[in-house]
């Protein structure tokens, strides 16, 4: 019997390989027109030296390896975190710095039919604060999904703070989607949404003029999970996709844990999704 | 666009589409007890698959159901991460410890043997107790595990007791009570925003749950 790769990574056949390429190539040369520049990441990594600005949330998907001299050797399990450490250990003196990637990151598979490697490609702009910077981010986003020819995306808009005045209770049951025992559904609208917050509201206005601006919506079921974010979150969905296709959001928090304090925003495109769908 | 919803067969189904009647979704008695695998509604607005119970949280989160209604019991046993949208009621039953009722040892204790279809809720109950139990993963005729000497005891849904008793059996423990709910997955919900949500709102005012869409 012809022995096969295993399910959840990734062999591709030469017209495979042609439809990942120029996916890929396409992403790169947006990124790169808008000014960011590759970086690489390893693909074995330590877990102790990424630890500082892993979330634990992420920990049970981390995947082990067995290295004979790497006693905490694990596979890649996400860009931001060591990309973060990248910045704050050898481009610190650059800030504000604008770089992108597009690789896998492998997680362990949480149900039979998850991908172990999932490709990315995503920006992070470090070293900015700021609504122009956030706007920048989302419109770079939905500018390349476009380009990607994918039709009526969905753009929403959350933001730490929009829980902040919900019970411990009610926070819980948003979080875990248990929208019977919250007591109402999450509203999904405009701007009116938005409680007064001062970044949410320059995002709206900044983004008024741009074609896919009624297709942006605040939604208070977006609530960022990751420890680390600290303002505005998005996720981008597209009718036949199962799940979102980008998510990004701004983490201020991330950077210092890695002897940095510098602001940051960034997003990722899943590309496993986008590469199936023929 | 149309809606599909996936409903659990068997009795759920037998007391969703009253339900959905009383929503003014109206499903042909005579389609359903056909053999197509799916039916649409008077409408055509709304598409509904009969698929098994257990099923139905599959199909929701890979998008190939934009809703389901299913039980509690079988939400507990799946690791997906769905939007429980409205708790709709009907299809109450519980989930218990249950024994021989002639056996002295009503108390679980450490080792006990239990044989269940629901091992994940079972596992999370006895953690809680503090008790390391050895479960028995079965998928049908549960109550004659103890009468075999299979295990010691059992974990498995009833709704009025009647075959427990049937077999000799009485309850030690409940470990949750179920009903059934209307269910989606976050990015269905969002990308059917609008009629989600008058679903939600339809389905409130005939079931008298208190959901605001």
């Amino acid at each position: 019997m012809t022995p096969f790769s295993p399910f959840g990574v990734y062999e591709l056949n030469p017209s495979e390989a042609h439809h990942h390429h120029t996916l890929t190539r396409q992403l790169a040369d947006g990124f790169e027109s808008a000014g960011y520049l590759a970086v690489r990441t390893p693909v074995i990594d330590d877990l102790k030296s990424l630890i500082p600005g892993l979330d634990d949330s992420l920990l049970p998907s981390v995947l082990p390896l067995h290295h004979p001299d790497v006693p905490d050797a694990i596979l890649r399990p996400d860009h931001t975190t060591p990309i973060a450490r990248l910045v704050a250990s050898r481009m610190s003196h650059q800030l504000p710095v604008k770089v992108y990637y597009c690789a896998p990151i492998f997680r362990r598979p949480a149900h039979d039919w998850d991908a172990i490697e999932q490709f990315q490609a995503g920006c992070e702009w470090i070293g900015e604060s700021g609504p122009h910077a956030d706007t920048a981010i989302l419109d770079l986003c939905i500018h390349q999904l476009s380009q990607l020819g994918i039709q009526d995306l969905a753009i929403d808009i959350g933001h730490v703070q929009l829980t902040q005045t919900l019970s411990v209770t009610h926070r819980q049951a948003l979080l875990s989607g248990d929208y019977s025992t919250l007591g109402w559904l999450p509203k999904r609208g405009g701007i009116d949404l938005a409680q007064g917050i001062p970044d949410l509201e320059s995002l709206f206005h900044s983004i008024q003029s741009k074609s896919y601006s009624n297709r942006v919506y605040l939604y208070q079921g977006l609530v960022p999970t990751l420890s680390y974010y600290t303002g505005f979150v998005f996720t981008v969905m597209a009718p036949g996709y199962r799940r979102p296709i980008a998510t990004g959001g701004r983490y201020d928090g991330l950077m210092g844990r890695f002897g940095l304090s510098t602001p940051a925003v960034g997003f990722a495109i899943h590309l496993n999704d986008i590469l199936d769908h023929r | 666009m149309t809606l599909t919803l996936a409903v659990s067969k068997g009795y759920l189904l037998d007391q969703a589409l009253p339900r959905l009647a009383q929503a003014g979704i109206h499903f042909d008695r005579a389609e359903l007890q056909s053999r197509r695998l799916f039916i649409e509604d008077q409408t055509g607005a709304f598409r509904l698959l009969q698929v098994r119970p257990w099923d139905v949280p599959v199909y929701v989160a890979m998008g190939a159901a934009d809703v389901g209604i299913v039980g509690h019991d079988v939400l507990m046993e799946h690791d997906l991460h769905l939007i429980r949208l409205l708790n709709l009621g009907f299809g109450a039953c519980q989930l218990v410890i249950a024994g021989l009722a002639h056996s002295s040892n009503t108390q679980l204790h450490h080792g006990i043997r239990i044989a269940t279809k629901y091992p994940q809720a079972t596992a999370d109950y006895c953690r809680k107790l503090g008790m390391k139990a050895q479960l028995v993963k079965l998928y049908g005729a549960i109550e004659l595990a103890p009468l075999t000497g299979l295990s010691d005891v059992i974990s498995d849904l009833t709704a009025t007791g009647k075959t427990l008793a049937e077999n000799g059996l009485s309850v030690w423990d409940t470990i949750y009570h179920s009903t059934a709910f209307l269910v989606t997955n976050p990015t269905q919900f969002r990308l059917h925003d609008a009629t989600i949500r008058d679903l939600v709102g339809r389905l409130t005012l005939s079931t008298g749950s208190h959901v605001i869409p």
